[in-house]
């Protein structure tokens, strides 16, 4: 060995040590709920004890060998697990917390899941949004391995990062559903279960054979090719389609023009001069025009399509339209995969994209059947929620009223975020004459400044309503 | 110019016309409609003021936005919010207030709150839309603990004689437009600074 048992374990010791010191820092800090520090004070704090006791006495023994526990630990450790919790912890707090939808999440996975859970919200810079689990699963490894028992915050947190800049968008809100989609395809191993339903037996799938090169004279049969596309594009396909229904059966045209906002902030002025809108697939995701399409199957399979004003039906076929008409030529690339040792190559092709999608809508009753079920009714965008949306757009927004309220009653939220949409698209022109302040030199920025105020009140009120007068 | 009644409040209030009174939500119409005035609740946002490095706030000065001389803090209905001696806080109605433009109004704080050392007042202007800024400071000499979700000011309306006016939130310089949080003070957009600024520079 280069360095001495003694050194590697003075040296994690050290980290160890560290990590406390910036456990006491964070502790004093005040975070949107009373959880987070408890759990910091209680549950970290509980873990690097036992870990700086575990390599203590490994230090203190006169082995040559780490013992258990401590390359357990060490393992932990390298990993970077409890690092990205206090990650995590550290970049919360009040001030980047977006109160308002966060309400709507919490009440919305409250209803679907079992388990108890936080929800930490993190700011970035860049527009990304990301929602995981960061702390259930390391609690029970501890809990079966080292016997770690005593933890008080027995909930599940979860880790939503958003754009910084977009904290009090509403319009944008749709994207957060998506993201609570895979929150919930991960929790519930969605897409492993729609993914059992191919038919592995069908020319569509056995013919993806033509696409992959087993190396080294391996044999490529159906287990293998079973194999493979759990592992990539099918299964992250499907992941990335399961959360769009989600979202579409939650929040509906919301979530759809949310989408369109999103994906035109992240086209680049030549493409879109071309009719060069980005269309491709990837290893992670399938194109555009097949999302949008699915998407638009979603609203009219829920019978909510037809209900939408002309205007917004219209929207969306453009937008279908836009992406399916692309120029865009599709990158063609190859990459390799490992599984069990062999090293297989993946050419990516027309053909095989096409066969994807084909297995795809082969699945699609069934995706949007699960779908429903893991939602519960309760949770489904329907008619009346559209009906709603558009009589507090047009009886409240329009007259630069919140619309947290219908004859005395709470909205319900779904319902809000959808009439901010219906607003924009269907008043612009009123609100533009009603409120000076909004004169177009802002381009809609103003515009959108307003209509989310509204909703951000109205988000905040129609809750305390609804429970003042439940 | 006279006082709104009870019932005409209420007439208002239920009224389909466009450009009526609006106030929302109600929690609880008996007990916040009097037989003049309207009784809103306290909201759930807050604005604190903070010491700073810098000595002061300079309107003339755009260096060091207002603000930075404020935090923001949240409660929840029932949540304990405190108020220290001469400690200034903006806060806010809980409910969203839209005037019509024949209606002006006057706020006061409710005559228990004020009997603790809690003054406020204000007028908004006809059209008005937005939640009502309530600027509390505590005069007496004890903290005080404030509640969202109390009863804690009250709003009179008058009727205006004379022709139609344009609605306060149609006019593009109007600062406070339709606001749904504590507004800070909005001093620096005055046209008055611009004029001071051109006319009479410091160094001339």
């Amino acid at each position: 060995m280069i360095i001495s048992k003694e050194e590697y374990l003075n040296n994690l010791l050290d980290s160890f040590c560290k990590y406390e010191e910036k456990l006491n820092i964070l502790s004093n800090k005040a975070y949107p709920s009373d959880i987070v520090k408890k759990f910091i004070e209680n549950d970290l704090k509980m873990i690097i004890t036992e870990f700086k006791k575990i390599a203590h006495n490994d230090l203190k023994n006169n082995d040559d060998f780490f013992s258990d526990k401590t390359i357990l630990a060490n393992n932990i450790w390298d990993q970077g697990h409890l690092q990205r919790i206090a990650k995590a912890v550290a970049n919360t707090d009040f001030k980047s917390h977006p109160l308002e939808i966060m309400n709507v999440f919490r009440d919305l996975i409250k209803d679907i899941e079992k388990n108890d859970f936080e929800i930490l919200t993190i700011p970035r810079e860049e527009m990304n949004f990301s929602f995981s689990e960061i702390w259930f699963k390391l609690k029970m490894f501890l809990e079966k391995e080292l016997n770690m028992t005593g933890f008080t915050v027995n909930k599940k947190f979860i880790k939503l990062t958003f754009p910084k800049n977009h904290k009090n968008n509403l319009l944008l809100s749709g994207i957060f559903f998506h993201e609570i989609g895979h929150y919930l395809v991960e929790e519930n191993n969605f897409a492993d279960k729609i993914f059992q339903k191919i038919d592995f037996n069908s020319d569509d799938f056995l013919s993806l054979r033509k696409c992959i090169y087993a190396n080294k004279g391996n044999q490529l049969g159906q287990v293998e090719l079973v194999n493979i596309f759990r592992r990539c594009y099918l299964i992250n396909w499907i992941r990335e389609l399961l959360s769009d229904i989600l979202a579409v059966y939650t929040v509906g045209p919301g979530f759809v023009f949310s989408m369109f906002d999103f994906v035109i902030n992240s086209t680049n002025i030549n493409n879109f001069y071309n009719d060069n809108l980005s269309n491709t697939c990837s290893v992670s995701h399938p194109r555009l025009s097949f999302r949008f399409n699915l998407m638009l199957k979603a609203l009219k399979e829920l019978k909510i399509y037809n209900e939408l004003p002309e205007l917004l039906k219209e929207k969306i076929e453009s937008y279908q339209d836009a992406y399916a008409n692309s120029n865009n030529q599709q990158q063609n690339r190859s990459g390799n995969i490992i599984i069990n040792n062999i090293n297989y190559t993946v050419q990516e092709s027309k053909f095989m994209f096409q066969k994807l999608e084909d297995i795809i809508n082969d699945l699609t009753p069934d995706m949007l059947a699960e779908s429903k079920q893991l939602l519960g009714e309760k949770n489904i965008i329907n008619k009346n929620k559209l009906s709603q949306a558009e009589k507090l757009a047009e009886q409240r927004i329009k007259e630069v009223i919140p619309p947290n309220e219908l004859n005395n009653i709470a909205a319900d939220p779904i319902a809000i975020i959808n009439s901010g949409w219906y607003a924009k698209f269907l008043y612009k022109n009123s609100l533009k004459k009603r409120v000076g302040k909004i004169d177009g030199k802002n381009g809609d920025y103003d515009l959108n400044l307003l209509i989310n105020d509204l909703m951000k009140y109205s988000l905040r009120t129609s809750r305390i309503q609804r429970r003042w007068q439940g | 110019m006279s006082i709104i009644s009870k019932e005409k409040i209420n007439n208002l209030l239920t009224s389909k016309a466009e450009n009526s009174l609006t106030i929302t939500p109600i929690l609880d119409n008996e007990k916040q409609i009097g037989e003049s005035t309207i009784d809103l609740r306290l909201g759930t946002k807050f604005e604190v003021d903070m010491r700073t490095r810098k000595p002061f706030f300079d309107p003339l000065s755009d260096r060091r936005p207002i603000e930075t001389f404020f935090q923001d803090t949240y409660r929840n209905f029932g949540e304990k919010f405190i108020l220290y001696p001469q400690q200034l806080v903006l806060a806010s109605t809980f409910e969203y207030v839209k005037l019509p433009d024949n209606l002006f109004g006057i706020i006061f704080t409710r005559s228990s709150w004020n009997r603790l050392g809690l003054n406020i007042s204000s007028v908004l202007q006809s059209g008005y839309a937005g939640v009502i800024n309530l600027e509390l400071v505590n005069n007496s000499s004890n903290p005080i603990a404030l509640y969202p979700g109390l009863r804690i000011v009250q709003l009179i309306l008058f009727s205006v004689d004379g022709e139609e006016r344009e609605a306060y939130f149609s006019d593009s310089i109007s600062k406070y437009v339709a606001n749904s949080d504590p507004k800070l003070s909005s001093i620096s957009e005055d046209e008055d600074l611009q004029m001071l600024k051109n006319k009479f520079p410091i160094n001339s």
